[in-house]
């Protein structure tokens, strides 16, 4: 199998600070693939890297299965659409979208049609003399999009391109840019600091921390089964954790008492972490007679939060959890604070960190 | 995917490109060159001249291994140059204070009061009579301040004086129009800050129970400082030098540290009057070096010009 | 408060007003016909006349022009690369270099015009209107730096890395890109540095060869004369029409 980008021990440094360490990455043609982790963890270097805009001091950088580590950025056939966009703002729309196919010498006639087509894809038809700071947010997104599409680029790069907009926009345009992704079949590499983002658009993603890759795999897999408390913790709205000594057969010994886990090999006798989604446990009288799990907590407050409802409860050993019980009936009970309530879940459910 | 041809001068640029050194060297220090040949280095040469190290043989100079203070030594001698240099520092701190006390409340206006949509049409107005030629408007100043002229006009119609009086030619006509060229250097920094003042500073200190008196003594005027010391050393500075302004409306009483730069150079023949002027030259650059070292320790920021 | 504020708008239009005065003076007495000058007698062209045909105010207001622009253009070049340089690289001695780039504005003319003729007597160099234009430069380079460099904080590096990924190579990226980008920061930097030169008295006035004049040293030789000129007067309506229309199109420029 061919693949569109391949990293091989990519390592950067910048001065003292090493951004990017040993970093090695497979990414499949026409996939939505995304680098996420927080600021500082170099996602964005190897992104630059990626387009050349930054030499990697060790590795391999391969684009289609050519070796491109040191082919300056003009020659490699990429698209980028910036953080701040870089818009040129002395150009009109048309003249953004198709710089790259001048550049390209392509004739001025098949310019013109490209365009269009382009416009008509990120649907800004009839915007081609317009200024660039005559736009709005969202039309400026894209418009740099169309500019990097347009050269028919190997790979399109995305770094933080939606960071500048509004909650409601940015929401549209995650849909907005998923759908052109399908539509161009463009392998796009996407980076981001917002878990959401990279949850809703990717096909793959790679959660990176102090320029290390720690986990690689679809939202599912990173949501469900997070290799560890950073990745668990970096992914989705909150997870509560317990931590406990790892006993055979599938038993947790707590200071909540034993706990039914996941059956593992070679964990006898561990320290380790269980990791709970909020949205997994059962509540009182809604919890199913086969379950694994019932510990007893004391309500501190709820939330509503419309499609559901937050509780923060303070379990016997006074730790806090945060629950999520899904608000599906009007007028379904919602419990005062300080009452006392059963909690039960299900051993797979959970997940077994290490420490 | 292709690589394409690149024609030659790409190739080099691209060798040029993967040095950092090169690239900068080529950009920044080739043309600072031009700098160090035409604006430092002449500096030197001018402490080395004033230091006698230069002697004149015919129409060369020729280098000679010394060092000398005879020049500013004499310097102190020659007849009113003590007198001229006390009177510079007299004319440039009441210029200096002249400057601030005028120009302080348009700038508190201009950069506090001032609705913003009429900010940029204002600093027009106030900025267009300086890019008139200075010494047209120093000509100006000499219709005004005439025997017949506009002022005493003024003040015989209105009675306060029954004789017009001589103005042109004393300290009053060097310091008034001294104020009048440089007032816009002290204007500039402090509206500069004031314009930049977070008005909700000013809400903040009315809520804490200050009275507009308060307010404006202890946020307002302490936090325009900065602008008022880049104000004054941008007056100060060129005020004690000046020389065009004591020429064309003083008298032979209002010879200046720059009067007399300006003629050790152009009216007293031969090298003596070389080496006195650089020497005069070079304690005026270290006086500017001393204020602004100051300034810098002062506020630690650069001054901005607008 | 509301009458301080009174006070305050009242001063600050009184102020205005003031600094207009010995400009709008200039401007009448240029109409006034009386031979003693200063005291206006009759509305007359004469002045105006007599300035038409006076050689010698042409002849400076000619090398004024030219050497400014020789000086524009070279100031201009030279600022550029190193504002481009100091905003675009990091090295060893930029915060010098950037304080030292200041040092040309900081000093007044009056030394750096007496060092500059020292300099280059020594070194033997005759006095031409090119020792004018290389004194120009000197200081002009820093007024042109500043005004570029401040247009470049604001100019994003992404732009040229943006042109880089859709396949421009260096020049082309320079030509299409950051050039345009910053041409009105460079428009603004020349109409500065032009008129700094054009207008520049003092360092002109150590510089220049015997018999060279440009407008502010043919000013200066009338003004430092003690009578009143009226010639002056009508060249100064001249140079006031000139210098509103230089200001208005800078201003236009900085919000372009």
């Amino acid at each position: 199998m061919s693949y569109a980008v391949e990293l091989e021990n990519i390592s950067k440094s910048f001065g003292e600070v090493q951004a990017v360490k040993n970093v090695s990455l497979k990414i499949r043609k026409n996939e939505f693939f995304s680098l996420l982790g927080p600021s500082g963890c170099g996602k964005t270097t190897t992104l630059r890297i990626i387009a050349g805009l930054e030499f990697p001091d060790t590795g391999r950088v391969m684009l289609n299965g050519e070796d491109v580590t040191d082919l300056p950025t003009h020659k490699r056939n990429i698209g980028m659409v910036f953080q701040t966009l870089a818009l040129f703002p002395h150009m009109n729309v048309y003249d953004n979208i198709a710089f790259g196919l001048r550049m390209r010498k392509v004739p001025e006639r098949e310019i013109r049609q490209r365009v269009k087509e382009m416009l008509e894809i990120v649907r800004l038809e009839g915007f081609e003399r317009r200024k660039i700071n005559q736009l709005s947010g969202g039309q400026r997104q894209r418009v740099a999009l169309a500019r990097a599409l347009i050269i028919k680029p190997a790979v399109l790069l995305l770094d933080e391109p939606l960071g500048a907009l509004d909650l409601k926009i940015r929401q549209h345009m995650m849909v907005e840019l998923k759908k052109i992704q399908k539509e161009v079949g463009t392998t796009f590499i996407y980076v981001t600091h917002d878990q959401t983002e990279a949850m809703v658009m990717s096909d793959r993603m790679a959660i990176m921390k102090d320029g290390v890759i720690q986990q690689i795999g679809s939202p599912h897999d990173v949501y469900m089964r997070p290799v560890n408390k950073f990745v668990a913790l970096f992914i989705g709205d909150a997870i509560n954790f317990i931590e406990g000594t790892y006993k055979d057969k599938g038993i947790l010994s707590t200071d909540l008492g034993d706990l039914k886990v996941p059956q593992l090999e070679g964990y006898t006798g561990k320290t380790v972490i269980l990791a709970i989604r909020p949205e997994k446990f059962f509540l009182e009288k809604n919890i199913p007679s086969d379950i694994d799990n019932v510990i007893e907590g004391r309500v501190i407050f709820s939330i509503f939060r419309g499609s559901f409802v937050e509780y923060r409860v303070e379990l016997d050993n006074g730790q806090e959890m945060v629950i999520f019980q899904p608000y599906l009936v009007a007028g379904q009970k919602i419990y005062g604070d300080g009452s006392r309530i059963k909690i039960g879940w299900y051993r797979d459910s959970a997940v077994i960190l290490s420490h | 995917m292709s690589h394409r041809q690149e024609p030659w001068y790409i190739t080099i640029l691209d060798r040029i490109r993967s040095s950092r050194r090169i690239k900068v060297s080529l950009i920044v220090f080739l043309p600072f060159i031009y700098l160090i040949i035409f604006f430092f280095a002449p500096f030197i040469i001018a402490l080395m001249y004033s230091l006698g190290m230069f002697k004149q043989v015919v129409y060369e100079f020729v280098f000679q291994p010394q060092i000398s203070l005879e020049y500013y030594y004499r310097l102190f001698q020659y007849p009113g140059v003590l007198v001229a240099i006390q009177r510079s520092f007299y004319y440039a701190i009441l210029t200096t204070v002249g400057t601030f006390l005028l120009s302080y409340p348009v700038a508190y206006y201009l950069g506090v009061k001032l609705p913003d949509k009429y900010q940029e049409m204002v600093v027009l107005v106030l900025f267009t009579p300086f890019w008139v030629n200075f010494l047209l408007r120093i000509y100006g100043m000499r219709f005004i301040f005439h025997e017949l002229g506009f002022l005493n006009m003024i003040l015989t119609t209105l009675g306060i004086v029954n004789e017009p009086i001589k103005i042109l030619g004393t300290d009053t006509a060097v310091i008034l129009v001294m104020i009048y060229t440089y007032v816009i250097l002290m204007i500039l920094p402090i509206y500069g800050v004031l314009e930049k003042l977070d008005k909700e500073l000013l809400e903040a200190a009315a809520t804490l129970g200050a009275s507009p008196v308060k307010t404006f003594l202890k946020v307002t005027l302490p936090l325009s400082l900065p602008g008022i010391l880049a104000g004054s050393l941008l007056v100060f500075i060129p005020a004690v030098g000046e020389f065009v302004i004591p020429e064309l409306v003083g008298g032979a009483n209002t010879v200046t540290l720059g009067t007399v730069i300006y003629n050790f150079f152009l009216r007293v023949k031969g090298t003596m009057g070389w080496g006195l002027g650089s020497a005069a030259g070079l304690i005026y650059i270290g006086l500017i070096l001393v204020l602004s070292y100051l300034y810098i320790k002062l506020v630690g920021g650069e001054i901005r010009l607008g | 408060m509301k009458i301080t504020d009174l006070i305050l708008k009242i001063y600050t239009v009184l102020f205005l007003a003031g600094i207009y005065l010995p400009i709008a003076i200039l401007i009448f007495f240029s109409f006034n016909e009386s031979r003693s000058k200063i005291v206006f007698t009759g509305f007359t062209l004469e002045n105006y006349y007599s300035l038409l045909s006076n050689y010698a105010v042409w002849d400076s207001f000619y090398n004024s022009i030219w050497t400014a622009i020789v000086v524009t253009v070279v100031s201009v070049f030279l600022g550029i690369m190193i504002s481009y340089g100091v905003t675009r690289y990091e090295f060893k001695g930029k915060n010098m270099l950037d304080i030292l780039m200041l040092i040309p504005i900081i000093i007044p003319e009056i030394v750096e015009a007496l060092t500059l003729l020292v300099f280059l007597i020594i070194l033997g160099i005759r006095l031409s209107p090119y020792t004018v234009i290389i004194g120009h430069i000197a200081f002009d380079i820093s007024f042109a730096y500043i005004v570029i460099k401040a247009r470049m904080a604001g100019y994003d590096p992404q732009f040229e890395e943006a042109a880089r990924t859709l396949g421009a190579n260096e020049i082309q990226t320079f030509t299409k890109v950051t050039l345009p980008i910053l041409m009105p920061g460079i428009v603004s930097a020349a109409l500065i540095a032009f008129l700094q030169s054009y207008d520049d008295f003092i360092k002109t006035f150590f510089t220049r060869p015997p018999g060279f004049t440009t407008l502010p040293v043919y000013i200066w030789n009338m003004a430092s004369r003690r009578g009143f000129a009226l010639d002056l007067n009508a060249l100064a309506t001249f140079i006031v029409v000139i210098s509103i229309v230089f200001a208005y199109v800078r201003l236009k420029v900085e919000r372009w």
